[in-house]
């Protein structure tokens, strides 16, 4: 097995920080107690392209696409144990990517959520990026080229459909969704009972085929009625944000609003939705595309993730 | 890029729900996969017309789910024509009047002894009576919109077919 350029020179520091630190370790005895195996498979576990690494894996363990068997989850575990050593082999992520697509592409391709192929072009762009002279910067290219097509796309869809940006789509679905509308019974802000009948109302409706189809009243919470058109607009300034900041060419501080708008975005939307395997490939996409200074840009990234999953959790316990 | 940018396209001038297609329409629109709904009816060789309990065909034991999937997502003919061949292939039993895939409750009272009484009779009201063959299925396909001014959910008629399977 040959290395890249880049885990050549990852190996270089480690052995340097290694070699300082039993240098150290004669001095003060702290850095040179940790092994020098340990050193070296934290440090590739704990860089940039180590932790996007990981956070991919773990989502292909935790949530992999629909139609992906347990060969993919399996496949994956093992990649995450062997991380150190295949992190940025091409035959690794290929292997990974050509398993994952088999599973989702035979499966009813309509029944699959826009990121069980967002999971699949970024086991690709990972497995393209092993290939290329500079995998780093490879991989940041289609991060943050995928973040913006994909915020792009999802914008104008809440564009082009007029019952989002009047409100109405927010309005039902606060008033109705298991999901959605955990948030606003946190707050208060809707009767839970009120969600129920709402509920119970709409799926006879739907549902019961001994029963003519016929519009169903909704009973829709004072709050969200006033709050529904501007959330929607929001929705759609922060989902622009993401597309513009990730596809324009931005440099230097400029280029903090990426993070600024993305972690904004996933902050306020996946705790209330059940995708945080969605979260978790947006961030890792973002990471691999990072300006910020390390190790606060891989801190970060993982911090919005477990701020997610916590409030998720939390929503879910405090709720139901 | 080219299959979101197709999905757009599909979804705009087809019926395919701008929720699924492999584009980014999802939490946009109320036409959603899961809002819409399908109201079926087989008749039988009889001439009987038995409405179908069309949510147990998306159940994930349903015979019938990828059809069903597919024709509610996207009720394209064909997609509406491979559900009612599903349909017709499919063992179905009365359930209340309504048809529904024979669960496995029903296959062991079909299969076993489990319907019959201690005389070794069969006990009609335990076994799951089957559907009569199915000649002709009509299919409506349904979305949902939802109006603000008066807060109310419209259901709108989408597809409506006849098929012979």
């Amino acid at each position: 097995m040959t290395s890249t350029g880049a885990d050549r020179h990852l190996d270089a520091a480690i052995d340097a920080s290694a070699a300082g630190g039993a240098t150290a370790s004669r001095h003060s005895g702290i850095a040179g107690r940790v092994p020098w195996w340990l050193r070296w498979g934290a440090g590739r576990y704990l860089d940039l392209w180590g932790v996007v690494a990981t956070i991919t894996l773990i989502t292909s363990i935790t949530n992999p696409p629909r139609g992906s068997g347990v060969e993919s989850q399996v496949l994956a575990g093992v990649l995450l144990l062997a991380l150190p050593w295949v992190r940025q082999r091409w035959w690794a992520w290929g292997l990974l990517t050509a398993v994952t697509a088999w599973g989702v592409f035979t499966y009813v391709l309509v029944d699959l959520d826009n990121h069980h192929f967002l999971h699949v072009y970024w086991l690709t762009a990972l497995t393209v990026a092993c290939l290329a002279k500079d995998p780093s910067w490879t991989l940041a290219r289609a991060g943050r080229l995928m973040v913006g097509w994909l915020f792009l796309f999802a914008t104008l869809w809440k564009l082009l459909t007029p019952d989002f940006a009047d409100g109405s789509f927010f309005a039902y679905l606060f008033s109705v969704d298991r999901n959605l509308t955990r948030v606003p019974i946190a707050l208060d802000w809707v009767d839970p009972d009120t969600t129920s009948e709402n509920r119970i109302a709409v799926t006879a409706m739907r549902h019961d085929p001994q029963v003519e189809p016929h519009p169903v009243a909704v009973q829709v919470a004072p709050t969200m009625d006033r709050l529904s058109a501007p959330l929607a607009w929001l929705t759609i300034v922060l989902e622009g944000a993401v597309a513009a900041t990730f596809l324009l060419p931005l440099r230097g501080a400029w280029t903090r609003w990426r993070e600024a708008s993305l972690f904004a975005f996933v902050l306020v939307t996946y705790p209330a939705l059940p995708v945080l395997s969605f979260a978790a490939l947006l961030i890792a996409m973002s990471l691999s595309a990072t300006t910020m200074r390390r190790p606060r840009a891989e801190i970060s990234h993982v911090m919005v993730i477990l701020a997610v999953w916590g409030m998720s959790e939390g929503l879910r316990a405090f709720v139901g | 890029m080219l299959v979101a940018a197709s999905q757009v396209v599909l979804a705009t001038t087809t019926d395919l729900t701008p929720w699924r297609g492999g584009g980014f329409g999802m939490f946009s629109t109320t036409d959603n996969h899961d809002q819409r709904f399908l109201r079926i009816t087989a008749v039988t060789g009889a001439g009987e017309a038995v409405p179908v309990d069309a949510r147990a065909l998306f159940q994930p034991a349903s015979p019938v789910r990828e059809e069903f999937v597919r024709a509610r997502a996207r009720p394209t003919t064909g997609n509406l024509d491979a559900l009612a061949a599903a349909l017709a292939g499919a063992d179905l039993v009365l359930e209340d009047g309504t048809a529904v895939p024979r669960g496995p409750e029903d296959t062991d009272a079909g299969e076993t002894d489990a319907g019959e009484t201690d005389t070794g009779e069969t006990d009609p009201s335990s076994v799951a009576e089957a559907l009569e063959p199915i000649e002709v299925v009509d299919l409506a396909v349904y979305r949902v919109w939802f109006e603000r001014d008066t807060d109310t959910l419209v259901p709108e008629l989408l597809v409506e077919h006849r098929a012979v399977p």
